[in-house]
């Protein structure tokens, strides 16, 4: 039971030893302060997710590779605009692909324009679509299932993408089931901690 | 005094919790609007569940290093970050089955109990599929891979079975829909079961799950009646 009553009982931690990203504030500060491994750090925990998302609203391998590389290069030269108390340097990044992949959905859109002036005169102007939120909610979702580790990966998704029972989970694990229990508890938490604050959470729309 | 999030995460479970605990959510809106959240969370798993998430190949991060190198003002030394491994994915069952190739698993067919129970690695679907009719595609149950240990073993979940006059045999099917194998027998009326199997077979294609009813004959090829078939991915 949590003490005193108070809200932020409600946010409280209950999962030991899963706090993401402990270095995640000293990782932008020492970005901010120009320093080139803190890029090579935010690349190696981040260049996956950033580049999924690409792939996934844009559907071409060559188009996420280059809009990876100016998502990096990008976080370089705004560096000063990395702010730990805004909020993760993943929510950071994912802010600036959507940008950068809403530019390149931009640049799409007026080629397609273009293409119609020179047929057609009066083809009316072609609106860019606009950047799937729910295209990077689902990546997001998918890097902290990842990240969850096993068994307890694989007892979330038995329970809430295969519907087992959990009584059949722990059967098909040979896992006890108040073990199995405990794990969807805890996962459930941790899948929640893990895109609090990214993706549409944290976008302006 | 609101229950901590424990208590919630089991009613978004649909766990029995204390009856205080039940009553208090019912008419707290915070509570209620958190047990929402973490629904909406468990309703959105099996989409994110089919996505791997892929790095970019390493001459993305060269470029990266080369571009930022090159601007004005700035040492131009640009650390090596530890590219990471091939990304741990969903069912990193690739690395598993060779491993378990190596380590020389026997085929063979053994009750679920009869396996030893390692305590590490942690058990881990690799591969999954849904069982359905082969005639009208109606749901009869799960199959899953699973690795423990050394030992790799396929669960099967199924609505009970008629084995009419003769028995169950749970078959893997080549995926050139040429070659099969006998895993073992499904126990009548039993729904629960697990069958060792063999990463050499798995990689070899037998991938293709079959529940089939056989006749207490001196046949022992597969009978062509089967009752419930999925491909394990
Ligand atoms: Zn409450």
């Amino acid at each position: 039971m949590s003490p005193g009553g108070g809200n932020p009982s409600h946010y409280a931690d209950p999962v030991p030893g899963d706090a993401d990203e402990p270095t995640a504030g000293d990782l932008l500060l020492r970005l901010r302060g120009g320093d080139h491994s803190a890029l090579a750090d935010l690349y190696r925990a981040h260049a996956a997710l950033v580049h999924t998302i690409a792939l996934r609203l844009l559907g071409d391998h060559h188009e996420a590779e280059e809009v990876t590389q100016r998502v990096f290069v990008g976080a370089w030269n705004s560096r000063h605009t990395a702010d730990p108390s805004r909020g993760s340097s993943a929510a950071w990044l994912v802010g600036i692909t959507r940008n950068t992949v809403a530019d390149r959905l931009g640049q799409r859109a007026r080629a397609v324009r273009d293409l119609h002036a020179v047929r057609d005169s009066s083809a009316a102007p072609t609106h860019a679509p606009a950047v799937d939120s729910s295209v990077i909610d689902r990546v997001l979702l998918a890097r902290a299932l990842a990240g969850l580790g096993e068994p307890r990966a694989s007892i979330v998704r038995l329970a809430f993408a295969d519907d087992l029972t959990h009584e059949q989970i722990a059967a098909t694990l040979q896992l006890p089931l108040g073990t199995v229990k405990s794990h969807l508890r805890r996962g459930l938490l941790q899948l929640r901690k893990g895109i609090k604050g990214v993706g549409n959470d944290a976008s302006q729309r | 005094m609101h229950p901590n999030d424990e208590v919630l995460v089991a009613i978004a479970l649909g766990d029995e919790v204390a009856q205080g605990d039940a009553e208090h959510v019912r008419g707290c809106a915070e509570c209620g609007a958190t047990v929402t959240e973490l629904a909406g969370l468990i309703a959105r798993v099996p989409a994110a569940g089919d996505i791997d998430l892929v790095e970019p190949p390493a001459e993305v991060w060269t470029r990266i290093a080369a571009e930022v190198a090159q601007q004005p003002g700035e040492v131009s030394s640009v650390a090596q970050p530890d590219l990471p491994a091939a990304a741990d994915g969903r069912w990193s069952r690739r690395a598993w089955l060779l491993g378990a190739a190596a380590a020389g698993v026997a085929v063979g067919v053994a009750g679920a109990q009869l396996l030893p129970r390692l305590a590490q690695p942690q058990p881990t679907v690799l591969m999954r599929t849904s069982l359905d009719t082969l005639d009208t595609q109606q749901p009869g149950g799960q199959a899953t891979l699973i690795a423990q240990g050394q030992s790799l073993q396929l669960a099967l979940n199924v609505t009970p079975l008629d084995p009419g006059g003769g028995f169950l045999e749970v078959w893997l099917i080549n995926i050139d829909l040429k070659r099969m194998v006998s895993i073992g027998v499904l126990p009548a009326g039993v729904t629960q079961q697990g069958f060792a199997v063999s990463g050499d077979l798995v990689d070899a294609g037998y991938r293709i799950v079959d529940i089939s009813r056989e006749l207490l004959d001196d046949r022992p090829e597969h009978s062509g009646d089967s009752l419930l078939r999925g491909t394990l991915v």
